[in-house]
Protein backbone atom coordinates (compact mmCIF):
# COMPACT_ATOMS: atom_id res chain seq x y z
CA UNK A 1 0.00 0.00 0.00
CA UNK A 2 3.20 2.07 1.12
CA UNK A 3 4.58 1.85 -2.32
CA UNK A 4 1.24 2.27 -4.64
CA UNK A 5 1.01 5.72 -2.48
CA UNK A 6 4.20 6.60 -3.34
CA UNK A 7 4.17 5.57 -7.12
CA UNK A 8 0.59 7.53 -7.08
CA UNK A 9 2.84 10.66 -5.88
CA UNK A 10 5.33 10.15 -8.27
CA UNK A 11 3.52 9.80 -11.06
CA UNK A 12 1.40 12.55 -10.34
CA UNK A 13 4.12 15.06 -9.86
CA UNK A 14 5.61 13.78 -13.44
CA UNK A 15 2.58 14.22 -15.22
CA UNK A 16 2.22 17.67 -13.53
CA UNK A 17 5.35 19.04 -14.15
CA UNK A 18 5.74 17.78 -17.88
CA UNK A 19 2.46 18.96 -18.96
CA UNK A 20 2.25 22.22 -17.23
CA UNK A 21 5.48 23.53 -17.49
CA UNK A 22 7.76 21.18 -19.62
CA UNK A 23 10.08 20.15 -16.55
CA UNK A 24 11.71 16.68 -16.52
CA UNK A 25 10.72 14.35 -13.71
CA UNK A 26 13.44 11.37 -13.32
CA UNK A 27 13.08 8.79 -10.15
CA UNK A 28 15.70 9.55 -7.44
CA UNK A 29 18.61 7.99 -7.31
CA UNK A 30 20.72 6.84 -4.36
CA UNK A 31 23.75 8.85 -3.82
CA UNK A 32 22.65 11.65 -5.71
CA UNK A 33 24.22 15.09 -5.18
CA UNK A 34 21.59 17.33 -6.20
CA UNK A 35 20.96 21.02 -4.88
CA UNK A 36 18.39 20.07 -1.81
CA UNK A 37 14.97 21.98 -1.31
CA UNK A 38 15.20 25.31 0.28
CA UNK A 39 11.28 26.53 -0.30
CA UNK A 40 7.56 24.72 0.35
CA UNK A 41 4.42 24.90 -0.32
CA UNK A 42 1.64 22.03 1.34
CA UNK A 43 -2.36 22.27 1.33
CA UNK A 44 -4.41 19.90 3.58
CA UNK A 45 -7.58 17.54 1.89
CA UNK A 46 -10.45 16.29 3.69
CA UNK A 47 -13.39 14.07 2.68
CA UNK A 48 -12.55 10.33 1.99
CA UNK A 49 -9.73 10.62 3.56
CA UNK A 50 -7.86 13.21 5.56
CA UNK A 51 -4.33 14.68 5.09
CA UNK A 52 -1.89 16.73 3.62
CA UNK A 53 0.60 17.04 1.09
CA UNK A 54 3.69 19.46 1.03
CA UNK A 55 5.98 20.26 -2.14
CA UNK A 56 9.75 21.12 -1.31
CA UNK A 57 12.01 22.30 -4.41
CA UNK A 58 15.14 24.64 -4.51
CA UNK A 59 13.99 28.71 -5.20
CA UNK A 60 16.48 28.54 -8.15
CA UNK A 61 14.11 25.98 -9.82
CA UNK A 62 11.39 28.43 -9.31
CA UNK A 63 12.14 30.76 -12.03
CA UNK A 64 12.18 27.68 -14.49
CA UNK A 65 8.54 26.55 -12.95
CA UNK A 66 7.10 30.01 -13.10
CA UNK A 67 8.27 31.35 -16.99
CA UNK A 68 7.47 28.17 -18.26
CA UNK A 69 4.03 28.03 -17.28
CA UNK A 70 3.15 31.58 -17.43
CA UNK A 71 5.26 32.41 -21.10
CA UNK A 72 7.67 34.89 -19.69
CA UNK A 73 10.24 35.56 -17.20
CA UNK A 74 8.65 36.70 -13.72
CA UNK A 75 9.62 40.07 -13.60
CA UNK A 76 9.28 43.21 -12.00
CA UNK A 77 7.71 43.91 -7.98
CA UNK A 78 5.19 41.13 -8.43
CA UNK A 79 7.99 38.33 -9.13
CA UNK A 80 8.29 36.69 -6.33
CA UNK A 81 4.55 36.35 -5.62
CA UNK A 82 4.52 34.77 -9.54
CA UNK A 83 7.21 31.78 -8.36
CA UNK A 84 5.10 31.11 -4.99
CA UNK A 85 1.62 31.47 -7.21
CA UNK A 86 2.94 29.13 -9.63
CA UNK A 87 4.80 26.76 -6.36
CA UNK A 88 1.23 26.59 -4.95
CA UNK A 89 -1.23 26.36 -8.01
CA UNK A 90 1.99 23.42 -9.33
CA UNK A 91 1.18 22.04 -6.08
CA UNK A 92 -2.77 22.03 -6.08
CA UNK A 93 -2.75 20.12 -9.58
CA UNK A 94 -0.19 17.14 -8.24
CA UNK A 95 -2.82 16.66 -5.02
CA UNK A 96 -5.99 17.02 -6.80
CA UNK A 97 -4.07 14.16 -9.98
CA UNK A 98 -2.56 11.88 -6.91
CA UNK A 99 -6.13 11.65 -4.52
CA UNK A 100 -7.67 10.59 -7.96
CA UNK A 101 -4.95 7.98 -9.00
CA UNK A 102 -4.84 6.72 -5.10
CA UNK A 103 -8.12 6.91 -4.02
CA UNK A 104 -10.18 6.35 -7.41
CA UNK A 105 -12.86 8.57 -9.03
CA UNK A 106 -15.58 7.42 -6.41
CA UNK A 107 -14.32 9.38 -3.81
CA UNK A 108 -15.16 13.56 -2.90
CA UNK A 109 -12.15 15.74 -1.44
CA UNK A 110 -12.24 18.86 -0.43
CA UNK A 111 -9.04 20.95 -0.74
CA UNK A 112 -7.84 23.74 1.26
CA UNK A 113 -5.96 26.05 -0.43
CA UNK A 114 -2.60 25.45 -0.96
CA UNK A 115 -0.14 28.13 0.85
CA UNK A 116 3.93 28.46 1.71
CA UNK A 117 5.31 26.86 4.54
CA UNK A 118 8.41 27.00 6.49
CA UNK A 119 10.59 24.13 4.81
CA UNK A 120 11.56 22.99 8.46
CA UNK A 121 8.35 22.73 9.79
CA UNK A 122 7.65 19.31 11.01
CA UNK A 123 4.85 17.87 8.78
CA UNK A 124 1.96 16.45 11.28
CA UNK A 125 0.94 12.64 11.23
CA UNK A 126 -2.60 12.15 10.34
CA UNK A 127 -3.73 8.98 12.32
CA UNK A 128 -1.38 6.87 13.65
CA UNK A 129 0.73 6.92 10.05
CA UNK A 130 4.10 8.55 9.34
CA UNK A 131 4.18 10.84 6.72
CA UNK A 132 5.38 9.47 3.81
CA UNK A 133 7.96 11.17 1.82
CA UNK A 134 9.11 11.01 -2.16
CA UNK A 135 11.81 12.57 -3.47
CA UNK A 136 12.76 12.93 -7.42
CA UNK A 137 14.88 14.46 -9.91
CA UNK A 138 13.52 17.48 -10.91
CA UNK A 139 15.57 19.26 -13.30
CA UNK A 140 18.55 17.95 -12.02
CA UNK A 141 17.43 19.59 -8.38
CA UNK A 142 15.93 16.97 -5.81
CA UNK A 143 12.50 18.10 -5.07
CA UNK A 144 10.50 16.28 -2.66
CA UNK A 145 7.06 15.49 -2.02
CA UNK A 146 5.83 14.54 1.83
CA UNK A 147 2.09 12.93 1.90
CA UNK A 148 0.51 12.67 5.50
CA UNK A 149 -2.34 10.36 5.85
CA UNK A 150 -5.11 8.78 7.62
CA UNK A 151 -4.96 5.64 5.72
CA UNK A 152 -2.16 4.48 3.16
CA UNK B 1 -17.47 32.70 -51.70
CA UNK B 2 -15.11 32.39 -48.21
CA UNK B 3 -17.16 32.50 -44.65
CA UNK B 4 -15.25 34.42 -41.85
CA UNK B 5 -15.44 32.64 -38.54
CA UNK B 6 -16.64 35.13 -35.95
CA UNK B 7 -14.00 35.46 -33.22
CA UNK B 8 -15.61 34.44 -29.47
CA UNK B 9 -14.99 36.01 -26.36
CA UNK B 10 -14.29 33.81 -23.65
CA UNK B 11 -14.07 34.23 -19.83
CA UNK B 12 -11.74 32.59 -17.73
CA UNK B 13 -12.67 32.35 -13.52
CA UNK B 14 -10.15 30.25 -11.33
CA UNK B 15 -8.87 31.91 -7.96
CA UNK B 16 -4.81 31.71 -8.90
CA UNK B 17 -3.57 34.29 -11.07
CA UNK B 18 -0.88 31.62 -12.68
CA UNK B 19 -3.88 29.49 -13.83
CA UNK B 20 -5.41 32.17 -15.65
CA UNK B 21 -2.40 33.16 -17.20
CA UNK B 22 -1.78 30.07 -18.54
CA UNK B 23 -5.43 29.37 -19.67
CA UNK B 24 -5.29 32.28 -21.66
CA UNK B 25 -2.16 31.32 -23.37
CA UNK B 26 -3.46 28.72 -23.86
CA UNK B 27 -6.54 29.48 -26.07
CA UNK B 28 -4.76 31.83 -27.96
CA UNK B 29 -2.82 29.54 -28.75
CA UNK B 30 -4.96 26.30 -29.92
CA UNK B 31 -5.60 28.02 -33.23
CA UNK B 32 -9.27 28.77 -32.59
CA UNK B 33 -10.15 32.52 -33.55
CA UNK B 34 -10.21 34.58 -29.85
CA UNK B 35 -11.57 37.68 -29.59
CA UNK B 36 -11.37 38.98 -26.16
CA UNK B 37 -10.36 37.05 -22.83
CA UNK B 38 -11.74 38.23 -20.04
CA UNK B 39 -10.29 37.17 -16.13
CA UNK B 40 -12.28 36.64 -12.89
CA UNK B 41 -11.10 35.10 -9.21
CA UNK B 42 -14.34 33.69 -8.23
CA UNK B 43 -18.04 33.10 -9.49
CA UNK B 44 -18.99 36.22 -8.19
CA UNK B 45 -16.23 38.05 -10.14
CA UNK B 46 -17.37 35.83 -12.80
CA UNK B 47 -21.10 36.98 -12.53
CA UNK B 48 -20.12 40.89 -12.54
CA UNK B 49 -18.27 40.51 -15.49
CA UNK B 50 -20.80 38.76 -17.35
CA UNK B 51 -23.24 41.99 -16.16
CA UNK B 52 -21.12 44.17 -18.05
CA UNK B 53 -19.18 41.93 -21.12
CA UNK B 54 -20.44 39.67 -23.46
CA UNK B 55 -19.11 35.81 -23.36
CA UNK B 56 -19.28 32.90 -25.96
CA UNK B 57 -18.15 30.40 -23.25
CA UNK B 58 -16.64 30.69 -19.83
CA UNK B 59 -13.96 28.04 -18.59
CA UNK B 60 -14.44 27.61 -14.87
CA UNK B 61 -12.91 26.41 -12.07
CA UNK B 62 -14.01 24.35 -9.39
CA UNK B 63 -12.99 25.13 -5.82
CA UNK B 64 -12.65 28.98 -5.28
CA UNK B 65 -13.34 31.11 -2.54
CA UNK B 66 -16.45 33.54 -2.10
CA UNK B 67 -17.96 31.80 -5.00
CA UNK B 68 -16.94 28.46 -6.12
CA UNK B 69 -17.62 26.68 -9.46
CA UNK B 70 -21.07 25.04 -8.62
CA UNK B 71 -22.52 27.63 -7.20
CA UNK B 72 -21.57 29.75 -10.03
CA UNK B 73 -23.15 27.31 -12.70
CA UNK B 74 -26.13 26.78 -10.52
CA UNK B 75 -26.53 31.16 -10.10
CA UNK B 76 -26.08 31.04 -14.06
CA UNK B 77 -28.86 28.75 -14.80
CA UNK B 78 -31.32 31.15 -12.86
CA UNK B 79 -30.87 34.07 -15.50
CA UNK B 80 -32.80 33.87 -18.20
CA UNK B 81 -30.05 35.70 -20.58
CA UNK B 82 -27.26 33.63 -19.26
CA UNK B 83 -29.22 30.20 -18.71
CA UNK B 84 -27.67 28.67 -22.02
CA UNK B 85 -24.22 29.91 -21.44
CA UNK B 86 -21.71 27.39 -22.25
CA UNK B 87 -19.35 26.79 -18.57
CA UNK B 88 -16.85 24.25 -19.46
CA UNK B 89 -15.41 23.10 -16.17
CA UNK B 90 -11.33 22.78 -15.48
CA UNK B 91 -10.29 21.60 -12.61
CA UNK B 92 -7.86 19.19 -10.74
CA UNK B 93 -10.94 17.32 -9.42
CA UNK B 94 -11.31 13.83 -10.12
CA UNK B 95 -14.70 12.83 -8.87
CA UNK B 96 -17.56 11.83 -10.37
CA UNK B 97 -20.04 12.62 -7.86
CA UNK B 98 -18.56 16.25 -8.17
CA UNK B 99 -19.07 15.68 -12.24
CA UNK B 100 -22.18 14.16 -12.53
CA UNK B 101 -23.24 17.50 -9.97
CA UNK B 102 -22.16 19.69 -12.47
CA UNK B 103 -23.01 18.10 -15.63
CA UNK B 104 -26.96 17.82 -13.84
CA UNK B 105 -26.14 21.72 -13.86
CA UNK B 106 -25.68 21.90 -17.92
CA UNK B 107 -21.94 21.95 -17.97
CA UNK B 108 -21.04 21.83 -21.67
CA UNK B 109 -17.59 19.54 -20.70
CA UNK B 110 -14.80 18.93 -18.27
CA UNK B 111 -11.18 19.17 -18.57
CA UNK B 112 -8.88 17.46 -16.04
CA UNK B 113 -5.60 20.00 -14.71
CA UNK B 114 -3.27 19.37 -16.07
CA UNK B 115 -4.51 20.43 -19.40
CA UNK B 116 -2.75 20.21 -23.14
CA UNK B 117 -3.58 23.03 -25.92
CA UNK B 118 -5.30 19.98 -27.82
CA UNK B 119 -7.52 19.71 -24.98
CA UNK B 120 -8.53 23.69 -24.73
CA UNK B 121 -8.89 23.43 -28.52
CA UNK B 122 -10.84 20.47 -28.78
CA UNK B 123 -13.28 21.47 -26.28
CA UNK B 124 -13.59 25.36 -27.66
CA UNK B 125 -13.96 23.27 -31.20
CA UNK B 126 -16.53 21.00 -29.74
CA UNK B 127 -18.83 23.47 -27.48
CA UNK B 128 -19.01 26.41 -29.76
CA UNK B 129 -18.81 24.37 -32.97
CA UNK B 130 -22.56 23.19 -31.25
CA UNK B 131 -23.77 26.84 -31.81
CA UNK B 132 -22.67 29.71 -29.67
CA UNK B 133 -24.38 31.53 -27.32
CA UNK B 134 -27.52 33.00 -28.49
Amino acid sequence: MHEELETAVFESAARVFETSAFMSVFPWEDGNELPMPDIAASMKFTGHSNGSLTLQLVTRVLDMLAENMLGEPPEGEDADEKRQDALKEVLNMICGNFLTQWAGEDPVFELSPPSIVDINAPITAEGSAAPVSVLFNLEETCARILVSTEHE
Amino acid sequence: MGHKQMAYNILIIDDSSVTRNVMARTIRMCGVDVGAIYFAENGQQGLEQLEKVWADMVFCDINMPVMNGLEFVKELRTKEEWKDLAVVIVSTEGSKTRIEELEAEGIRGYIRKPFTSEQVAEMINKVLGEGAHA
